[in-house]
């Protein structure tokens, strides 16, 4: 390292060294020549005999030099000092090669930040390869972790686990300094942050002892730290307010810890022990388990002395289990080091996609400058003949080309990666719309950097080779004497040109193929029907205070927010629900039994419940197939009423549902009966691919658990008007109950949008690059044909000398055009077929095997492509006989 | 790289071990050294300058001397070469080098 500096030193005042030492050597000729004018030499022979006693100074002082300074460093620097010369002699050539290339590296670059943070980041704990989440998997997938009681056992009676924590995330309503906020909760056992090996980034965490603390401890994030204390060291010490119970910060967790699903960082932990009761309840089913294995241990033998422990446990709990302990059968265990993979279960295969649409921007980028590079070499043949004619060598005019080379790469993938952060910076954004949110980590490291520069040395190296292999078998003597580029190696880099462009016009066949699927998908979509009419529909969450429901003051409540909201005069119709469609929100299935019907096969029926109010159907224009809708007729004195969707009806078959009696199972009561009084048409629910599950819909005011938050939705009298409606509805329901707490206020339409998320980002992008590559293509194509052109000038002039038609040299050229994109779209083809295949799954109403996606793209191609091709045969049509045999 | 003296090019390296050994006895400008080595050997070893300065640019980078401008007996500009700390180590690791490699070289010359 120090040789490193001293060569450096040397290297940057190496004028100065080399001066130093000629005055040292000739110091020593002087010395020398005293010593022989000593011995008897008269002063001229002393002098002569001295000089030639020093030798070769000359070569003493470069071999001195070359100590320092390796060859390789010095030549490499004449390069690239060569290389800017000739550069910024072309700037418009610099500029385009640039452009190219920031876009292409720029590409990958984002593209690959978001495959990073979804795919390929591990939990920020200590080793995350050592966790796993426990399953049990049951015939409909896997559900939440087994009871508490049972899952407690496990790491006692296995030996396979270092230590096991429970957990749970939502969204909770806490206060602080009395002021109501929503935050991204999580529920802990006091292990959580021991289990993970996360360590304070300020005060403490929680450990095993505070799970019976009193008063409670809470940790916050980094993040919440930030955006709800600005950093401020006091928040340490704060109470939060959640429920009854009132949490102590004691402290924050680092800043790249955000839980353990990525996308949806927690801001704050509790303790799980504020619910005691559900530790110990055998139906607890709503936490997730994590564990750590043992480092001896292998995973399948964990599993199987788990899964043994959970057989054993829940055959004890059979009993006094809900159905769910029917319908599990096996624990399973799953790798936990990226953590939950919700976000890459529903993001993994867009972004392979992604990737692989960058991947061919970037060939197709790869092409374009090696065609630049091509024509840029043909032009300075010359000059390379007369370097190779004065000595350089062969390799080393290879060198000093892929030098070149790599510079405009260098200078191209700067504004690239630069170009790329602006990139995920918006996407980021897109992925933090709609009512959850997904926050992406996508921020720049060692890995992206390390992609960035491998993708932009291996592309500059590639489009470097085809002119540097061209430069390499120059004959200096040939292209001499042939002044204009006419000789048979020229020929020889024009096919390889055409070649090239062949390729790109596959290339962009690909792109544009897949461009035209992604973005009929994107409107077929748009095309389903989601259940709701009325798109123009504003949504909210509102929250009862705490208290309301224990002293049953929640009905009268939500009666109250009705009135309040429909006596705004803009309010057309409004309604109140548990969830909305499309809302990402699911409450799961809950069973329900027909009354006078026994189920053949002893299958659950399992149904979603949302609790509405009357005007919810009629807000959200949801068609009533038969029976009747809401009325505020249907109250807590009468008899209770059910609608159900049309996936519900499917349920009874043959019979007419209505006026049937649904019992919810809940104690056996008489009090969770309901009588099926109308159908509703089916409204998507988790997505506009998946059919709608069966819903069964009760009144709001006959509740089977009284709300204590709902959606309000709220249509307007004028079009467009409700995103007016948000500040009137808040100013009287403030005045109709203070306490009430809004959020998540948002368009129906925009909920139904970040369901479409994963289609919106491939059909834009794809759509995008598509465009490129046709256009990168056309240049291409363009180019190529008028360096043709250039080539035949002569032979064009004397064919339309001897009486050839202006039209059939302009037919001539068109065809030489048309045999490129003809040969390119046969090429691509195949490959197109193949992409649109392993796309498959992710299309919507349209097929890899349907023509019509071909057809589309070989048109766009086509006229783009003659588009350019006609440009240049008026060129040629217009060139004068005369003119070109006169000049030569 | 710097070719050696024909007196020199039998053991790689040895001019300068030589060099880092004349300057134990303090320090010497460039001609000092030729003229030492040249005495000392009694004209056997004759060192070129075009070996003698590589090799002295050489010990510079490793680091092993260092030298330093001054004025010389005849007022001129000289450059005064002394022995750094690490150059004496590598002077002593050097020699036992030397002496192990001259050994066995007598020892194949009187068996052979």
């Amino acid at each position: 390292m120090r040789k490193l500096l001293r060569r450096l030193y040397y290297w940057i005042r190496q004028h100065q060294s080399s001066q130093d030492l000629a005055e040292e050597m000739e110091f020593h000729r002087i010395l020398k020549q005293r010593d022989l004018e000593q011995s008897g030499l008269s002063p001229d022979d002393a002098a002569f005999t001295s000089r030639r006693a020093m030798g070769n100074t000359l070569l003493a002082m470069e071999n001195a030099r070359l100590v320092w300074i390796s060859l390789w460093f010095e030549q490499a620097i004449q390069d690239l000092s060569y290389a800017a010369r000739s550069l910024s002699r072309t700037p418009g050539f610099a500029l385009a090669v640039g452009l190219t290339i920031a876009l292409g590296v720029g590409a990958n670059t984002a593209v690959f930040s978001l495959v990073d943070a979804v795919l390929i980041q591990l939990l920020p704990v200590e080793d995350p390869r050592e966790l796993v989440f426990l399953e049990p998997t049951a015939n409909s997938g896997p559900t939440s972790a087994p009871p508490y009681p049972c899952l407690a056992q496990i790491p006692s009676e296995t030996g396979s686990f270092a230590g096991l924590a429970a957990f749970a995330t939502d969204e909770l309503r806490i206060e602080i300094d009395s002021k109501p906020e929503q935050v991204m909760g999580q529920i802990a056992s006091g292990n959580y942050f021991e289990l993970l090996g996360v360590k304070p980034a300020s005060g403490r965490l929680m450990n095993a002892e505070d799970e019976n603390l009193n008063p409670p401890i809470a940790v916050i994030s980094d993040r919440y730290w930030q955006r709800r204390f600005g950093r401020d060291p006091a928040a340490i010490g704060k109470t939060i307010s959640f429920g009854d119970r009132s949490f102590a910060i004691a402290g924050v967790t680092p800043p790249e810890f955000g839980g353990l699903e990525p996308g949806r960082p927690v801001d704050v932990t509790i303790p799980i022990t504020i619910s005691r009761n559900q530790l110990t309840s055998s139906k607890a089913w709503w936490f997730d388990a994590i564990a750590r294995l043992r480092t001896d241990v292998s995973e399948n033998q964990a599993q199987a002395e788990a899964n043994a422990v959970f057989q054993s446990c829940m055959s004890g709990f059979r009993g006094t289990a809900g159905p769910k302990s029917d319908i599990s059968h096996q624990l399973e265990l799953r790798p936990a080091a990226h953590g939950m993979d919700a976000l890459r279960r529903r993001f993994s295969n867009p972004l392979y996609v992604l990737m692989g649409i960058v991947g061919l921007v970037l060939l197709m980028a790869t092409a374009n400058i090696a065609n630049l590079l091509l024509a840029r070499g043909i032009a300075r043949r010359r000059e390379f003949a007369i370097r190779m004619a004065t000595g350089a060598g062969r390799v080393r005019l290879v060198r000093q080309l892929l030098t070149e080379t790599l510079l405009l790469f260098a200078f191209g993938a700067v504004p690239g990666v630069l170009f790329a952060g602006w990139g995920v910076g918006v996407i980021e954004a897109l992925f933090a719309q709609g009512r959850r949110p997904i926050t992406l980590d996508a921020n720049f490291n060692w890995r992206i950097l390390a992609f960035s520069i491998a993708v932009t040395l291996v592309a500059g190296l590639v489009s470097g080779l085809f002119p540097a292999w061209r430069a390499f078998r120059t004959d200096p003597e040939q292209a001499l004497k042939e002044g204009h580029a006419r000789t048979s190696e020229s020929r020889g880099s024009a096919t390889l040109m055409r070649t090239l462009v062949t390729f790109q016009v596959a290339l962009s066949f690909v792109l544009l193929v897949g461009a035209v699927t992604f973005v009929r998908t994107l409107a077929n979509l748009y095309n389903v029907d989601p259940g709701f009419q009325n798109e123009e529909v504003l949504t909210m969450s509102i929250e009862l205070p705490q208290g309301y429901v224990e002293t049953g003051k929640s009905l009268e409540s939500w009666g109250r927010v009705l009135e309040a909201v429909r006596g705004i005069p803009e309010v057309r119709v409004a309604g109140l629900s548990t969830f909305t469609p499309l809302s990402g929100r699911d409450p799961g299935g809950t069973p329900v039994r027909v009354r006078g019907y026994e189920p053949a096969g002893g299958g659950d029926f399992s149904v979603r419940v949302n609790q509405v109010s009357e005007g919810y159907f009629e807000t959200l224009g949801t068609q009533l197939i038969r029976g009747r809708l809401l009325t505020d007729h249907d109250s807590a004195g009468s008899l209770k009423v059910a609608l159900i969707n049309e996936s519900a009806a499917k349920y009874f078959v043959k019979r007419d549902p209505i006026g049937q009696f649904l019992e919810f199972d809940k104690r056996g009561t008489e009090d969770s009966v309901y009588q099926v009084v109308g159908v509703v048409a089916n409204t998507k629910h988790r997505n506009l691919r998946e059919p709608s599950p069966p819903f069964v819909f009760v009144p709001t005011r006959q509740p089977i658990n009284a709300e204590r938050r709902v959606t309000l939705v709220v249509a307007s009298t004028m079009p467009k008007g409700h995103i007016t409606l948000v500040e009137p509805i808040r100013r009287r329901l403030a005045s109709a109950d203070s306490r009430l707490f809004i959020s998540d206020v948002i368009d129906i339409r925009d909920q139904l949008d970040s369901t479409l998320l994963a289609e919106r980002l491939l059909s834009g992008l794809s759509s995008a690059f598509g465009v490129l590559a046709l256009f990168l293509a056309a240049i291409g194509l363009y180019g190529v044909l008028s360096y043709r052109i250039r080539q035949q000038r002569r032979s064009i002039g004397i064919r339309m000398a001897l009486g050839a038609s202006p039209s059939s040299v302009a037919f001539s050229v068109l065809r030489q055009g048309g045999s490129v994109i003809g040969v390119g779209l046969l090429c691509g083809l195949p490959f197109a077929f193949l992409a649109a295949r392993t796309a498959d799954s992710m299309l919507w109403g349209v097929k890899s095997n349907d023509p019509m996606i071909y057809v589309l793209g070989m048109a766009l191609l086509c006229l783009i492509g003659f588009a350019s091709a006609y440009l240049q045969a008026r060129r040629a049509s217009g060139i004068e006989p005369g003119e070109t045999l006169r000049h030569n | 790289m710097p070719r050696s003296d024909d007196a020199l090019n039998l053991l790689p390296g040895t001019l300068d071990l030589l060099i880092l050994r004349t300057l134990t006895r303090g320090c010497m400008h460039g001609y000092g050294i030729a003229e030492h080595l040249r005495s000392v050997s009694e004209n056997v070893l004759q060192v070129g300058e075009s070996s003698l300065y590589p090799a002295l640019q050489r010990l510079l980078l490793n680091g092993w001397i260092k030298g330093e401008w001054g004025a010389s007996e005849n007022n001129r500009r000289a450059r005064y070469y002394t022995l750094t700390a690490g150059g004496r180590k590598r002077l002593r690791a050097e020699h036992e080098e030397f002496d192990r490699m001259v050994a066995a070289i007598q020892r194949v010359l009187q068996t052979a």
